[in-house]
């Protein structure tokens, strides 16, 4: 990409030849940061979407027509409970694997007395049910009864992915910040060096906003030669890391990027060009209303 | 109000003085007044303060003393943009030509006419009719450096009148030139002005005066000398 004719030499001089190094790096770590908080983002959105599990007990009962009845009684009663996708009695020989050596067994290894009752509680995907309601209406039909959540433990995993999303987000925020204090000193600096010029076009009838379109002009093209130039590195960096790595045995968060990250990582070169561009167009007018 | 443009006095100076930096007024108590279409030539010694008269006038030195109108405008009560307006109406020849060296001679020409936003169409066919007429026709796409002095001169001149401007202010636009380019373009001088243009004219040729005999503005130490109406070399 050829720089743009501009009436200021701007592509000649150092501190604005910088310029697009700076937007290429700066949106290459902008581009990684957005995709590491996206990709985190989706990874939790997956963990809360894992249905819960509940396993309700009821103690046991001597008469198994009874115990029949209230188990019945209970399942019907769980099952029209908001979120729940099915229900589903544990057999009777696992319960007494389970329960193990604390069942006193006959000489066939059958269970002397009678073992309480588990019944399995699966939620829809997504439901976030009210747990301690649930307990409170299964006791209202057998007053001993108890509930554990059985889900898989998951905190770890969880805790990790709040912890890139969050150091993600901050990263990007921070990159952008330093995009504008970056952009504002070097388009300050070649407002100073070309002083003169300024001068000559401001004397040829030059209002400050035509001067200040060719900082803007300038900083536009630097920001999409440089920032293409680092969106591509990028890309090919989560690729490697997203589809070459596992390959070779590494392997990261357990990541499935979904289409709205791609759509937030490819809006982030854009964004990082408009902000370069506004950045090089305030800083030029605020520097030429400082320049005499 | 812009529409100043048939008004007869298009600058008016009552006891201007004007100083670089802090030193001593280079200029001292000026009353000038200079009437639309009207043609000037500036004179006197060498350090006399011509160009810096021409530098107040055509608004690129502050003045520290006096009043200066400019096309109906007292230039102190003026912001930048409106300043850059009447701006856009003077011509300005430079001394020292102030071309950029990074343009090509046609993009330097074309610079005025890019700042009062005319169409590059336009700007294409006015900007290659001028530097064909000033014989640059085969260095439109060169940069100022390839230049001689007398050719950098030519270019600095084309983009003074290219959007032939109420006012023309050149420097001693003839000082580089071999007298067949300076004959030509104090033709184009003198058409400008025949077609409305006030023109001052700083220069050391006497040659000129005697050919095209216009008043004359003297200057010495800073000061004018005369009232411009009251001589004209012609009348010598
Ligand atoms: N940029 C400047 N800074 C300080 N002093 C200057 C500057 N330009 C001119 N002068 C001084 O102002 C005075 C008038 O100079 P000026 O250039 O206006 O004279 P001039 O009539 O144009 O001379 P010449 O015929 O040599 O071009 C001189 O004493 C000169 O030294
Ligand atoms: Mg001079």
């Amino acid at each position: 990409m050829a720089p743009p004719e501009l009436d200021l030499p701007l592509a000649e001089t150092p501190a604005s030849r910088f310029l697009a190094w700076l937007a290429g790096g700066l949106t290459y770590l902008a581009v990684l940061a957005a995709a590491a908080a996206a990709f985190a983002h989706g990874t939790l959105l997956r963990l809360a979407e894992r249905p819960v599990l509940v396993t309700v007990a009821l103690p046991a009962v001597e008469d198994p027509a009874e115990a029949e009845r209230q188990l019945a009684a209970v399942r019907a009663l769980v099952e029209s409970f908001p979120g729940v996708a099915w229900t589903a009695p544990v057999a009777a020989e696992e319960v007494g694997r389970l329960l193990g050596p604390r069942v006193d067994r006959n000489e066939d290894a059958q269970p002397r007395q009678a073992l309480p009752r588990l019944l399995d509680i699966r939620f829809l995907p997504g439901a976030e049910p009210d747990l301690g309601e649930l307990l409170r209406r299964v006791r209202s039909l057998v007053p001993t009864a108890l509930a554990e959540e059985t889900s898989p433990e998951l905190s770890t995993l969880e805790e990790l992915a709040r912890r890139v999303r969050w150091l993600g987000a901050a990263a990007a925020v921070g990159v952008f910040l330093l995009m504008l204090v970056a952009v504002s000193a070097i388009t300050r600096t070649s407002l100073d060096l070309h002083e003169e010029t300024v001068g000559l076009l401001r004397l040829l009838g030059a209002p400050d906003r035509y001067v200040a379109r060719q900082f803007e002009r300038f900083a536009a093209f630097a920001a999409l030669s440089g920032g293409s130039t680092g969106f591509v590195l990028a890309l090919s960096t989560l690729f490697a890391l997203l589809y070459l790595a596992p390959r070779f045995g590494f392997h990261l968060l357990p990541v499935e990027p979904r289409p709205l990250d791609w759509v937030l990582i490819a809006a982030v070169p854009p964004a990082a060009a408009l902000v370069v561009t506004l950045t090089a167009r305030i800083a030029a007018a605020i520097g030429l209303r400082r320049l005499h | 109000m812009d529409d100043d443009r048939g008004q007869a006095t298009i600058l008016q100076l009552l006891g201007v003085g004007m100083r670089y930096g802090s030193g001593e007024e280079v200029l001292r108590d000026i009353d000038l007044s200079i009437n639309a279409g009207s043609f000037h030539y500036l004179v006197g010694p060498s350090g006399a303060g011509k160009t810096s008269l021409l530098r107040v006038l055509s608004l690129s030195r502050p003045i520290a003393r006096g009043k200066l109108v400019v096309f109906g405008h007292d230039v102190r009560e003026l912001d930048r943009d409106r300043l850059g307006r009447l701006r856009r109406r003077i011509g300005v020849v430079f001394q020292d030509f102030r071309l950029l060296d990074h343009l090509s001679v046609f993009d330097n020409v074309a610079l005025p006419l890019r700042i009062g936003g005319a169409d590059e169409e336009r700007i294409a066919a006015h900007v290659s009719q001028m530097l064909a007429w000033l014989g640059l026709a085969d260095f439109m796409e060169a940069k100022p450096p390839a230049l001689s002095m007398g050719q950098r001169q030519l270019v600095a001149i084309a983009r003074a009148v290219i959007t032939r401007p109420d006012l023309l202010l050149a420097d001693e636009p003839t000082s580089n030139v071999d007298p067949a380019r300076a004959e030509r373009l104090m033709y184009l001088f003198t058409e400008l002005h025949k077609l409305g243009t006030a023109v001052i004219l700083a220069t050391h040729s006497r040659e000129h005066l005697r050919r095209w005999p216009f008043p004359v503005l003297r200057m010495e130490g800073g000061r004018l000398l005369s009232p411009p109406a009251s001589e004209r070399l012609a009348a010598e």
